[in-house]
């Protein structure tokens, strides 16, 4: 470009006095910029260092995993081949009674001496595995001592055994697969977990096979064993599957709080436009006398754009640098989060992604104020009023300014995990400014009419802002932006913590108990009976099995929607019944008659009917125990209420397929506080293999994870309110001219300080309780639509959030107009009108 | 070098449209003094930025140097102007970021002329700066500044040198210090000069006097014939 030289000089000059106009440019893009890299890095680290952890979460090369029953040795050895190193881990959840009768139940791992084959295991004090479980001894992890009030030393009681705690578990190797265990986890040996009477049949037992090849090479063992594995009673685990399976829970994490940042940006945006237009309004004349002294408007444009560049490349810069660098400091508490020990490095992909989206929110919201800026016309020399840029930019402008917004869109989709999430932003965000804009425009005219008569201060504010040029409501759609995000976030917790609360309250049983055997089911109801104020709600038979077929085509080429797979990832729990279940509602098809004998009948949900795309009439076939039934879909249930805390199951059969086959009941029980510790005794003594889990702990790990993770998407939304806070600073230096003149003319007509600080704090105050009213209105519209249609709980409007949020933007922003204000305040009348 | 033929100048504004310039006829040779005087809004800065096509005829024939300016788009205008005419305002308008060298040298840089710092120091120092050459506009006195702007507005050698009020903002004794040197520069260099002042002791400085009311144009007073001023013609339809 011919142009460039000069304008590059220009520019360079005209930097002098453009750093502070355009610091907010520089922060806005700084923040936003910062924040999507920070969290693009982390989650890339996250993936790496389980990329290459991937044989130690997995334990092995390869693993099979078996429900119920394990896979013979002579049988592993011909999967796995001779010369393969083998061990087999078993977990389950049972209950220990500490030495004062306090009772949990936990997540039990028993492993064998060969246990772990990759990785190591870290316990304190740092005994060898073999020691610390030699004999009686169990390690356990540290929430276990606190939650039983027990020391290294004690012994705890593990059914029909007991155990010593020799050490605390530090890391575990494999702990990926230990988030199917109720509690925190104890470990001990197969001997110790035979002599506790954990493993009779029946059970709920989960059989970890594990195998390290010779040369890790795993190929053609994996060819061979996928072939076997439709029929076969167990799922095949290579370790690279390890990683997809663990990094969707942290990129589906990280693709929203992604989306956080990019709001921020979007939000930031604002702030850019705003800066820039003001900061090229004041450079009106200086653009005039370059025209008339020969520049072209091309010359001009170049140079400006160039400067806006250089603060770009400033602002995308630093973001940078802190986004490479935070992750850093992050990754120790994100190694507590995650089973392997994070490592932060140089990720290029994610730091690429998030400058191309700060130059190119840059360049789209700086863009318009630029077009109009080359159009100043060297005529405005003789008319020397400062006004703002206006008019609409050309043509080709405008094309290059709808690429440049498409280019954006297309970067935001490579941001995150799934496009159409990224689409959906994208489209969500042009939506949301525009109805913010619309509904900031409303209420800046109701503040009008309705402030018309108000005191001066308020009065003056009323009217500043409503003109077209005050900037009030690119502030007022940014800051109700960020304070939207915020009261939509709190109002989703508030609702989603009533309704746990209000459903453990009233209607969730207080107790689950598993794994009563057949045989032990006459003495458990006695058992219920017998104590007064217990009630037994429910009941089910149930065992393990597992989807192999859906309509006659194996899983892995079956189309299963995403939101369904777990349904087929492992084993699940499956029940039989006669009669529906109370409160049954179908939505296709009917009930089997109770006394119905013929070809196995199964009921489905119906979201997961959806998810594998599947009517009545069609087929599934399940794995239960190695033999294989295909059953026919006769009714298609309304979906599980999971948070209702009912016993349910996805898969119910009919009776007289597979009642036969080893299995346990569980029931739920309302068991009131008063007659738990008599009740608990007498189970733990007579039916000592029963778990009773508490529900209460549970939901209130379900909650604190909820909480954790709450914590996470608020403190990336903080970031939205803050570049919110930056849009208003750009609009106050946008102002400052005015601001300057009407302090000079109420100085001038006798206003004290006092006075002339409450006119110019009244528009602050003005302007952040319209993007208040605009972020309350909007985030509980969100929050409403979230919980209404999304999770379909009950709403209630809660005042704190919104209430919160308010006052302390509220607060900032007054403290930000006041030392903006006082700046002029400081000055004599003279100095004021000289700087005018 | 300047040729107006029935020009008319129009601007809207919120009130409605507003005449400025309502039918000027000029002819200006090259070398030329010319002052337009006149009261306020009588349209003399109007006529004045026509000339050096800084804002456009509404309607009539506008040749500057041998070029229709009302042929010229906006981007030829800024080259038109880069090569024949330099503009010396009332308000100095020297850019605010740049120090007194760069002002002088940027209209050269805008023409790609080599040695425009070292040329733009010569021409600082002409005009008795040659110790300011580092100062931004805020570190210079008013006279200072309008000093520099004349350097800058001799610094591509124009035909045409149009200067508006140049001593509007001064006081009577700098005022005079820039006309000596306005004069001087003009004299030494043979560029035409159309000055649009108040002041009536200026206006005399210079060989031929025009007069412009409610946007008409007149002859102020005779020219000696054959004099400097080489007027054709002036008048208002």
């Amino acid at each position: 470009m011919s142009g460039l030289p000069i304008a590059w000089t220009i520019a360079k000059r005209e930097l002098r006095g453009a750093f502070r106009p355009l610091l907010v440019v520089l922060l806005a893009l700084a923040v936003g910029v910062a924040t999507i890299a920070t969290v693009g890095v982390s989650a890339e680290s996250v993936r790496e260092s389980i990329r290459r952890d991937a044989r130690a979460l997995l334990g092995g090369d390869l693993e099979l995993e078996s429900a119920n029953i394990p896979v013979p040795a002579e049988e592993l050895g011909r999967l796995f081949g001779a010369e393969a190193r083998l061990s087999t881990t078993l977990r389950t959840t049972a209950l220990v009674t500490g030495p004062d009768g306090r009772r949990l139940a936990v997540a039990l791992k028993a492993v064998d001496g060969a246990w772990p084959l990759v990785g190591a295991v870290q316990l304190d004090p740092p005994l060898p595995i073999g020691e610390a479980l030699a004999g009686d001894g169990a390690a356990v992890e540290p929430t276990l001592l606190a939650r039983l009030g027990v020391r290294l030393g004690d012994r705890l009681r593990l059914g029909e055994a007991s155990v010593t705690i020799r050490a605390v578990i530090l890391r575990e190797p494999d702990r990926l697969g230990g988030f199917a265990g109720f509690g925190p986890r104890l470990l001990v040996s197969r001997e110790t977990a035979e002599r506790a009477g954990t493993t009779r049949p029946g059970a709920l037992l989960r059989f970890e096979h594990r195998a390290v090849v010779p040369g890790h090479d795993v190929d053609p063992i994996v060819e061979r064993l996928r072939r076997l594995e439709p029929e076969a009673n167990w799922r095949l685990r290579t370790a690279s599957m390890v990683e997809p399976s663990v990094a969707r829970f942290s990129d589906r994490l990280a693709s929203y709080l992604t989306l956080a940042g990019l709001s921020s940006l979007v939000v930031g945006g604002l702030g850019i436009a705003l800066a820039v237009s003001a900061f090229l309004a004041s450079r009106r004349s200086t653009i005039a006398v370059l025209k008339a002294l020969g520049a072209t408007s091309r010359e001009v444009d170049a140079a400006y754009a160039t400067l806006v560049g250089l603060v770009t490349v400033a602002g995308v810069g630093l973001g940078l640098v802190v986004g490479q660098l935070l992750p850093f400091l992050l990754a120790s508490g994100l190694g507590r989060l995650l089973p392997v020990p994070i490592e932060a490095g140089l990720q290029p992909r994610p730091l690429l992604l998030a400058g191309a989206t700060g130059f190119l929110t840059a360049a789209l919201f700086s863009g318009w104020p630029l077009a109009r800026a080359r159009e100043i016309s060297c005529a405005s020399l003789l008319r020397a009023e400062v006004v703002p840029l206006s008019g609409r930019p050309r043509w080709g402008r405008l094309v290059a300014l709808g690429s440049v917004a498409m280019a954006l869109v297309a970067v935001v989709v490579a941001n995150v995990e799934r496009p159409r999430l990224g689409l959906l932003f994208a489209g969500g965000a042009i939506l949301t400014v525009v109805l913010l804009a619309g509904l900031g425009r409303i209420l800046l005219g109701l503040a009008a009419e309705l402030l018309a008569s108000a005191p001066l201060a308020l009065r003056l504010a009323a009217r500043n802002l409503s003109r077209s040029a005050s900037g009030a409501l690119p502030v007022v759609v940014g800051l109700g932006a960020g304070l939207g995000l915020l009261v939509t976030i709190g109002l989703i917790e508030v609702n989603l913590r009533d309704e746990l609360e209000m459903r453990l309250g009233e209607r969730a049983p207080s107790h689950v108990v598993i794994d009563i055997q057949p045989d032990q089911w006459v003495p458990f109801e006695r058992l219920v009976a017998g104590t007064p104020g217990v009630v037994l709600l429910q009941s089910a038979p149930t065992l393990r099995a597992r989807v192999t077929r859906i309509k006659g085509e194996p899983i892995d080429r079956a189309r299963i929607a995403e939101n369904v797979r777990w349904t087929v990832d492992r084993d699940r729990g499956l029940t039989w019944q006669a009669s529906p279940p109370a409160g049954t509602s179908l939505v296709a098809g009917a009930w089997w008659p109770a006394d119905y004998a013929g070809p196995p009948l199964v009921s489905i949900e119906a979201e997961v009917a959806r998810g594998y795309g599947v009517e009545v009439g069609d087929t599934l076939s399940f794995n239960v125990l190695g033999r294989a039934i295909e059953a026919k879909i006769a009714n298609i249930r309304r979906e599980v209420d999971w948070a209702a805390g009912r016993l349910d199951f996805v898969f119910v059969l009919s009776p007289g397929v597979i009642d036969s086959a080893p299995h346990v009941r569980i029931a739920t029980l309302d068991l009131p506080d008063r007659v738990a510790p008599a009740f608990l005794d007498r189970l733990a003594r007579e039916l000592p293999n029963v778990t009773p889990i508490e529900i209460g702990p549970i939901a209130r790990e379900v909650v604190a994870t909820l909480e954790k993770i709450g914590l996470a998407i608020r403190a990336v939304a903080s970031v939205t309110l803050l570049t919110g806070l930056l849009v208003l600073v750009a609009a106050l230096v946008a102002a400052r001219r005015r601001h300057l003149q009407q302090t000079v003319l109420l100085k001038i007509l006798g206003a004290p300080r006092r006075q002339i600080l409450a006119v110019l704090s009244a528009e602050v105050l003005v302007l952040a309780l319209l993007a208040g009213t605009v972020g309350i209105l909007a985030g509980g519209f969100a929050a409403w639509s979230i919980v209404r249609f999304v999770f379909g709980t009950s709403w209630t409007f809660a005042w704190t959030p919104p209430l919160v949020v308010l006052a302390a933007t509220t607060a900032l922003a007054l403290a930000v107009g006041a030392a903006t204000a006082w700046r002029f305040l400081g000055h004599s009348a003279a100095t004021a009108l000289r700087a005018a | 070098m300047i040729d107006l033929d029935d020009v008319h100048l129009t601007l809207s504004s919120p009130a409605g449209p507003v005449t400025i310039l309502r039918g000027v006829d000029l002819e200006v040779e090259a070398g030329a003094t010319v002052s337009v005087v006149g009261p306020s809004g009588s349209g003399k800065s109007s006529l004045l930025a026509i000339i050096g096509g800084i804002e456009r005829a509404t309607s009539g024939r506008v040749v500057v140097c041998g070029r229709d300016l009302g042929a010229l788009d906006e981007d030829e205008l800024a080259l038109f102007r880069r090569r024949h005419v330099g503009i010396l305002f009332q308000a100095f308008h020297l850019v605010p970021s740049m120090t007194a060298i760069e002002n002088v040298a940027l209209p050269m840089e805008l023409a790609r002329r080599p040695g425009a710092t070292a040329r733009a120091a010569e021409l600082l120092e002409e005009v008795g700066l040659a110790h300011r050459l580092e100062h931004y506009p805020a570190q210079l006195s008013g006279g200072e500044q309008q000093r520099v702007a004349l350097a800058r507005a001799l610094a591509n050698a124009p035909d045409l040198l149009l200067a508006d009020e140049p001593t509007g903002n001064l006081d009577a004794e700098t005022g005079r210090e820039i006309v000596e040197l306005l004069f001087g520069v003009q004299e030494q260099h043979g560029t035409t000069l159309l000055l649009v002042t108040h002041d009536a002791r200026l206006a005399a400085r210079c060989a031929r006097r025009l007069a412009m009311d409610a946007g008409r144009l007149e002859e102020a007073s005779p020219t000696t014939a054959g004099g400097p001023s080489g007027l054709v013609t002036a008048g208002g339809r």
